[in-house]
């Protein structure tokens, strides 16, 4: 369904870059044919209007929204006229080119109703246009409309309001202005539409340019025998286009401020100071994480439980933008608050499962694994919601730990979640992180993988501290990503246990 | 990313070819719950989707929920990295599917 929508568009805007392509060409004779030359003006008026409409097509081609449709089928139509024009100019005052020269005549003048036509359309749904007199429009438009077609088609058959002479010089007659009765009852009602509509008085503004339309087309029929319809109402979208288009861009710089605040918000609530525990010195602990260009879901959270108990998340929301980050703040204070009450990680995970699906109507999940760790013995207690294997490093290389999963966070009510003990050593250390560590993709769509991930752990030399581990990383997935953007949030938490300075630590060993 | 159903009788069965990412699994949701109407038998063709992202788990929970209520659910042709994912993120527990 996206992918035909696109066609259209690139149709339509190959369209009239053709169209454009041939009214130049078709200009070339304009400067030498004696015939021509008193059209070199409004041949060039024709090149203009159509580039014009290219550039502007091309404008709006990725620009969603009530009418944009419409603008671009106007768009699209008026620079058909600009061709239609050009051609008649080529054929008029050849005689031979009599028949050409009337179709041409009668299909500019149809495509110039239907124009009319759609502009009044565009502006009561951009403009939001309603209520009774809407509805009298609604009938007033298509009657006048079907017996203004008839009204020039039987012209084929009898010069009523045109004809084109034996010269193939275009007439007018006496009843020429039938013809405009559309035009003048269709203006006013497009008038009264820009002037009761409920829209901003820079979008009415806009619109209004559109009331110069039987003004100029009055003084260019009067004194120069030629209509100026097309340009009329090219210059109206085009007023249109940049108001309305402004508008709404000033509104999207609004919203990136709000998101960008967001993200700063969210930042600003994960512990970022490092060493977190300065008064505690057994073991050395640091965490961080890039947010991709979008506010992501993914955190991390540090905090003491008691004295001897050091409490460590790292969570991946799934989705991005505000309601990922609405979840992750939610899951944040859930999992803090609940740390806090006690009991082991499966049993903190598997209350706070249940506080989160009660009121998940969007069925949103986060995985999370949670760690704490006895400082005094270096017993390390994790339970993973569905979360990223931890990798460890307890015989002196990096290592995946295959722990025992349950189902992410907000999945299921009556989820379960498994305890797995491991004993930290001195100098023993642990690393978890979110997928967009392994998942980074480089150019050619590969992925970091988690093999990748442990290799660069094992490369970062020994003795190096978590922040120094942790940017080791950082720099072999920059350098396997390379240029290729930023997908998904980065986030990593590294340990390593200095054992107890009470001397505990060593029971552990045994 | 590719989407083929067919119904057969309250049976419907999905064939999905490519990956099911943030880019794709809103379009993968729409298709199949525009088709749920009187199914109650939903079968998910996986033996193409090479990549299986949480917005793709999370349409897969979503249909789970819904499927659990009227029938059944079932993937078939589970590739070995999406089992992977399933099973690191808990999934296995709650889907019913066959590898292939």
């Amino acid at each position: 369904m996206i992918k035909k929508m696109i066609d259209i568009r690139i149709c339509g805007l190959i369209f009239t870059i053709a169209s454009t392509a041939f009214i130049i060409a078709l200009s070339i004779p304009f400067f030498t044919e004696a015939r021509l030359q008193p059209f070199l003006y409004d041949s060039g008026v024709d090149s203009m209007g159509a580039l014009i409409c290219a550039a502007l097509f091309y404008g709006c081609l990725r620009q969603e929204g009530e009418g944009t449709q419409n603008f671009r089928l106007l768009i699209v139509l008026v620079s058909l006229c600009f061709a239609v024009n050009e051609v008649l100019f080529f054929t008029s005052l050849v005689p031979e080119q009599r028949t050409l020269c009337f179709t041409l005549c009668l299909v500019s003048k149809l495509l110039d109703l239907v124009m009319v036509t759609l502009f009044c359309r565009y502006i009561r749904v951009t403009l939001g246009f309603e209520g009774k007199l809407a509805k009298w429009a609604g009938i007033i438009i298509p009657v006048l409309m079907i017996l203004e077609i008839i009204v020039l088609v039987s012209n084929i058959f009898y010069p009523f309001t045109f004809g084109v002479d034996a010269n193939g010089v275009y007439q007018t007659t006496p009843l020429t202005w039938v013809e405009d009765i559309y035009l003048i009852a269709i203006s006013v009602i497009t008038i009264i539409q820009i002037l009761m509509c409920r829209s901003s008085r820079r979008e009415k503004a806009a619109a209004m340019t559109f009331m110069l339309f039987p003004v100029v087309e009055y003084v260019l029929i009067e004194h120069f025998g030629n209509s100026g319809q097309y340009g009329m109402i090219l210059m109206s979208l085009i007023v249109m286009y940049c108001i309305i288009f402004n508008e709404k861009s000033t509104k999207l710089a609004a919203t990136e401020t709000e998101l960008h605040m967001a993200q700063e918000i969210q930042t600003s609530m994960l512990p970022s100071i490092f060493p977190a525990f300065p008064e505690c010195s057994d073991f050395d602990l640091y965490a961080s994480m890039d947010p991709a260009k979008e506010v992501g879901g993914d955190f991390y959270d540090l905090f003491m439980i008691d004295e001897d108990h050091l409490a460590m998340v790292i969570a991946d929301v799934s989705g991005k933008g505000i309601p990922a980050a609405l979840f992750m703040m939610s899951s944040k204070i859930l999992i803090n608050d609940h740390a806090l009450m006690g009991g082991s990680p499966a049993e903190i995970l598997q209350r706070v499962n249940k506080m989160v699906c009660i009121n998940n109507d969007a069925n949103m999940f986060v995985t999370v694994w949670l760690g704490i760790l006895e400082i005094s013995t270096g017993k390390l207690t994790s339970a993973s919601a569905g979360h990223e294997y931890p990798i460890i490093n307890i015989n002196g290389r990096y290592e995946l730990l295959k722990d025992k999963h349950g189902l992410a966070i907000g999945a299921m009510e009556f989820s379960k979640y498994k305890n797995t003990e491991i004993t930290l050593k001195k100098g023993d250390s642990i690393f978890v992180y979110t997928d967009g560590v392994a998942e980074a993709n480089n150019a050619g769509g590969e992925q970091f993988g988690i093999d990748r991930t442990i290799e660069s752990l094992n490369a970062v030399p020994k003795g190096a501290s978590q922040k120094e581990v942790l940017a080791g990383v950082r720099a072999a997935v920059d350098a396997f990503v390379k240029e290729a953007p930023q997908f998904d949030d980065l986030t990593m938490l590294g340990l390593t246990y200095r054992g107890s300075e009470k001397g505990v630590g060593s029971k552990a060993e045994q | 990313m590719n989407i083929k159903k067919k119904k057969d009788g309250n049976t419907l069965t999905v064939m999905i070819a490519g990956r099911i990412d943030t880019a794709t699994a809103p379009e993968v949701d729409a298709r199949i719950n525009e088709s749920l109407d009187g199914v109650e038998s939903l079968i998910l063709d996986f033996t193409n989707v090479n990549y299986v992202s949480s917005a793709g788990l999370r349409v897969l929970l979503v249909l789970q929920k819904l499927m659990m209520k009227k029938g059944g659910m079932k993937l078939i042709g589970v590739n070995d990295d999406v089992n992977d994912v399933f099973e690191v993120t808990g999934f296995d527990e709650i889907l019913t599917y066959e590898k292939g």
